[in-house]
């Protein structure tokens, strides 16, 4: 098997994986918030029961507007062509052709069609859920940018595939600056992905979830579905480069060639688990956040991956 | 061959830019056939202007015309930019001026249209520093006449001024007064012997490196300087706005880099001064653009932003140039990507903001409201445009933003990973106005429309843009900056510098816009199965309440007011500097105190000569015999009155002031200097 097609059918393994774990991990996550709740909660494959009914629905919209239409079917498939892009260890994907800058833009492009579509709809809480989406993403800008910019120093490299496999070396991984990297490569994925204290956007009891309220139906559903696929897309950035990597770093020197690859991506869906179990509680622990009062925590936690930058100067 | 072919072309040019002026005049009696016939020719000079520059920037050689004109492959880039700008402005204006029909003066426009652009070439291909100053300046006149158009309305009025004021003092004085300085020091004002003999110790040419940062950085409206761009770019006719965004602030970076840098080697310590204002443009301009709700001021406070995007690679590679080779072409490199996306989003902005005005009257983002229902080519054109400058993907403002990114955080130091995490954390600034401005296009309610439709000229001048952006996206073609940026930096032909170079760029993201068409190409194609047959609509979900949607809805004015409020201090305080600065002190001294005085005085001798006419001729007039004299005395009524509005016009007007008053100063510093040296 040659090169290309070796990576087409990882492309593949990769979009079919993501494709499952988003649903799953949601269940998790709903499962583990409703034992932090004392509550039973529903079964762990419930979100993909939920996505199953939603296309099912006949759905209803307030226009007949190609824009509304095609929009939904967009931002899907980028989502589950961007879950090929995941940075797992010797599992070359499209990690190899992208880099950090070109994934987060790239959810960001997602990110601005959903606001777009809420403000073009003449409904106060889809425009306010806009409103609060475009300003949160930028308010946190500052802090991916220090994230970015710290990892870049650090690693030499921005490319998902050679972040993957560089981090978790000895001489990269036990260093105080890689740890301050870590923690804010965490807080990245636990804020962009709009969790509980930092939902704004949505916001259920607020705006009746924002720029999706006048959604329904198999549209509804593909929303739904891209905002799961970008969570698992944004939570698998710091399971694979903290977690898997070390790992993926002893086991190459046991192992190698596909046994290798299907080995770390084992290692990387166990943690991925673990990593929203942990993130669940946290949620059930928190409200939410008022809008105006949330920009300041966004920009206080710019100090962790600032620390890490300053220190990677340092060459600590 | 090659010498040939730049000069048939440049024949071509030269020739089409001098028909866009005399026929118009042949034809000025019917407007719209006067505009149509001067900008076609303005179209086809625009095309040869492109074919010329395209071909020396590929083939990597260079021309020389006729002793004083010089075009390398860094000055085809901007002559290419002009030719872009010049296309779609020409085919979008015959259409669009019909809008200013009750102006008349077709030919005028035609003219100036004309001048505008063929100085604006010339200066970039000018090794002549005199001939450089000529140019420069036909540029700035005819910007000034081409900015007030409108010259009924009063803000128009007001921001000409201003433009006029600031451009006479922070423009061609200093530039005058550089060129002389360095005719005073060296005796030559040819820029390549020049670049032989200058010396860097000579106060002369410390002067006139100050002098012409001054006037260079003025004119590319970056930050301090820049308080004259946001009144005077929206106040003319959208696609000459274009142009003054789209391409005329970059001559200013043309200035900097193609006659400072290249020829007059300046310390370094500007650059470093110059990445300092840059950076300030970035978040002044982005902070601005927020809190507008004028689409025209918005884009034009962009400009103001975008510019120190451009001029933060190019200012840190000049001050890497002493010590990491590679590192400098490959910045450089970025920022002339930038600035050639920048040119093609900003003109096209530009353009639809004109399709705000022609289809709405209005340009206030609150008038506006779902353009596709009116013409998809406005509405795609705005999607593209502003995603462009928010520099998303999968567009060339993407790639270009990247390549910014990318080689900045190439350079080891952390003098760059600084400038880097400032660059990217103001980025999302720039995001946050083009949602702005592209949100009220596609807002679903009902708004007043002035003109149903937008003919094919005005479809056509967007959609060159349109195509550029996309097909640049998917085709990247930074490796024609970067043998731009290697032959200006000499380093063309040197192996390990182009081996470095290839290594640097192959690894990033390039080929990720495929892969995000691909998917978007995926999605347009499921959508149009889908079509939504089976769709019931109801109405907008209110939790049940009936709300009048005008009452309850936010508007694009609302948006963000939380964050501008953050920054309400600093913008109010600075705005009430520059009015002090730029307008009120001024105008107390200069324009209300010594030349209204002068002014009165003019007229009143004006009157008193017209009426001691008019009793002489009034004296005669009622005697038959004396019909001559009748004619006589009537005669001379009039030509007292002319001569009087006309000495009040030329002498005494606050402009011709000025002008004097600066010309007379900088002969005295002239002479002071040249007998210094003698």
């Amino acid at each position: 098997m040659d090169e290309c097609m070796l990576r087409t059918v990882w492309v593949i393994v990769l979009i079919l994986l993501g494709a499952f774990m988003a649903p799953v991990l949601d269940g998790l996550r709903r499962k583990i918030r409703a034992k932090v709740q004392r509550r039973i909660g529903p079964p762990l494959l419930q979100t993909i029961y939920d996505l199953s009914k939603l296309f099912s629905l006949q759905p209803v919209l307030p226009f007949k507007n190609m824009f509304m239409i095609v929009t939904p079917y967009i931002v899907f498939v980028s989502m589950l062509v961007l879950s090929a892009a995941v940075p797992i260890p010797y599992v070359p994907g499209f990690s190899t052709v992208f880099d950090a800058i070109t994934l987060l833009y790239a959810l960001l492009f997602v990110s601005v069609l959903v606001v777009l579509l809420g403000l073009a709809l003449p409904n106060p809480y889809s425009n306010a859920g806009s409103a609060r989406e475009a300003l949160t993403v930028t308010v946190f800008e500052v802090f991916i940018a220090f994230t970015i910019v710290g990892i870049a120093y650090k690693m030499k490299t921005l490319n998902l595939y050679g972040l993957a496999v560089l981090y978790g070396f000895p001489g990269n991984y036990l260093r105080i600056s890689t740890l301050f990297l870590s923690a804010s490569l965490f807080i990245l994925a636990y804020i962009e992905s709009a969790y509980t204290p930092f939902d704004m956007g949505e916001a259920e009891t607020e705006v009746l979830g924002g720029p999706y309220l006048e959604f329904s139906g198999r549209y509804y559903g593909l929303f739904l579905y891209a905002l799961l696929l970008k969570r698992y897309i944004l939570l698998s950035l710091p399971v694979s480069l903290v977690l898997v990597s070390p790992v993926a770093a002893v086991l190459r020197s046991l192992v190698s060639g596909p046994l290798l690859s299907v080995l770390v991506l084992g290692v990387f869906t166990l943690f991925l688990l673990i990593t929203m179990s942990v993130y669940s509680v946290i949620e059930a622990l928190y409200p939410r956040y008022r809008v105006d009062l949330a920009f300041k925590p966004l920009i206080l936690a710019s100090v962790i991956p600032l620390i890490g930058l300053v220190m990677g100067w340092l060459g600590w | 061959m090659i010498m040939d072919l730049a000069s048939t072309l440049f024949g071509v040019m030269a020739s089409a830019y001098a028909l866009a002026i005399i026929i118009p005049l042949a034809l000025r009696s019917n407007y719209t056939l006067s505009i149509r016939a001067g900008l076609s020719f303005v179209f086809i000079a625009s095309l040869s202007q492109l074919i010329l520059s395209s071909t020396i920037m590929i083939r990597g050689s260079s021309a020389c015309l006729y002793g004083y004109f010089c075009i390398d492959s860094f000055s085809a880039l901007f002559l290419a930019v002009i030719g872009l700008a010049g296309l779609s402005i020409s085919l979008y204006g015959m259409e669009y001026m019909e809008i200013y029909k009750g102006l008349g003066g077709a030919w005028a426009y035609s003219l100036m249209v004309s001048l505008f652009l063929s100085s604006m070439a010339m200066l970039c291909i000018s090794d002549n520093l005199l001939l450089f100053l000529f140019f420069w300046e036909v540029m700035t006149l005819t910007s000034i006449v081409l900015i007030g158009w409108e010259y009924g309305e009063k803000h128009v009025v007001r921001a000409t001024k201003q433009y006029l004021y600031t451009m006479l003092l922070l423009n061609s004085f200093p530039l005058i007064l550089g060129v002389s300085m360095l005719w005073a020091g060296y005796g030559t004002l040819q820029l390549s012997s020049l670049e032989k003999i200058i010396d860097d110790r000579s106060p002369a040419w410390l002067l006139s490196i100050i002098m012409f940062y001054i006037a260079f950085t003025a004119k590319a409206g970056l930050y301090p300087l820049h308080f004259w761009l946001p009144d005077a770019h929206p106040a003319a006719p959208s696609n000459i706005s274009s142009l003054l965004s789209g391409v005329m602030i970059k001559m200013g970076v043309y200035g900097l880099f193609g006659v400072m840098l290249r020829y007059l080697h300046p310390p370094v310590i500007l650059y470093y001064l110059l990445l300092v204002q840059a950076l300030l443009s970035i978040f002044w301009g982005s902070i601005k653009a927020v809190g507008e709700n004028h689409a025209k001021r918005l884009l034009a406070y962009s400009s103001v932003s975008q510019i120190g995007y451009i001029l933060v690679p190019l200012s840190l590679s000049a001050i890497t140039l002493g010590f990491d080779r590679v590192l400098s072409a490959l910045l450089l490199a970025a920022g002339l990507a930038y600035l050639f996306a920048h040119s093609i989003f900003k003109t096209l902005l530009f353009l639809t903001s004109g399709c705000y005005i022609y289809v709405y009257g209005s340009a206030g983002l609150d008038d506006v409201a779902n353009i596709g229902a009116v013409s998809r080519t406005a509405m795609i054109s705005i999607i593209v445009g502003s995603l462009s400058l928010a520099g998303l993907p999968p567009l060339l403002g993407y790639i270009a933003k990247l390549s910014i990114y990318a080689s900045i955080l190439r350079g080891a130091s952390p003098l760059y990973s600084v400038i880097a995490a400032m660059v990217i954390a103001l980025s999302p600034l720039t995001l946050l106005y083009s949602v702005k401005y592209m949100a009220p296009a596609l807002r679903l309610v009902e708004k007043k429309v002035v003109r149903g439709r937008i003919g094919y000229p005005m479809r056509a001048g967007m959609l060159v843009p349109v195509v550029l952006l996309v097909v640049f996206g998917l085709y990247s073609i930074f490796g024609l900056f970067t043998s731009i940026s290697m032959r200006f930096y000499g380093v063309a032909g040197n192996a390990s510098v182009e081996a470095g170079l290839i290594h640097i760029i192959s690894p990033y993201g390039y080929y990720f816009p495929l892969i995000v068409f691909a998917s978007i190409g995926l999605g347009l194609l499921l959508g149009y199965i889908d079509r939504g047959k089976d769709v019931v609509t109801s109405r907008v979900w209110t939790t049940g309440y009936i709300i009048p949607p005008d009452k309850h809805l936010i508007r694009p004015s609302h948006l963000y007011i939380e964050f501008s409020r953050i920054f309400e201090p600093l913008t109010g305080f600075s705005h009430e500097v520059y009015e002090c600065l730029v307008w009120r002190i001024p105008s107390k001294i200069v324009y209300s105190g010594i030349a209204s005085r002068i002014t009165r005085f003019f007229g009143g001798l004006n009157t008193w000569f017209a009426a001691k006419a008019r009793g002489l001729a009034e004296k005669y007039s009622g005697i038959r015999e004396f019909k001559l004299d009748e004619l006589a005395g009537s005669s001379v009524v009039a030509a007292v009155r002319v001569f009087g509005n006309m000495a009040r016009l030329i002498i005494v007007s606050p402009i011709a002031l000025f002008t004097i008053a600066l010309l007379i100063l900088s002969v005295i510093i002239l002479v002071i200097l040249l007998f210094w040296w003698v």
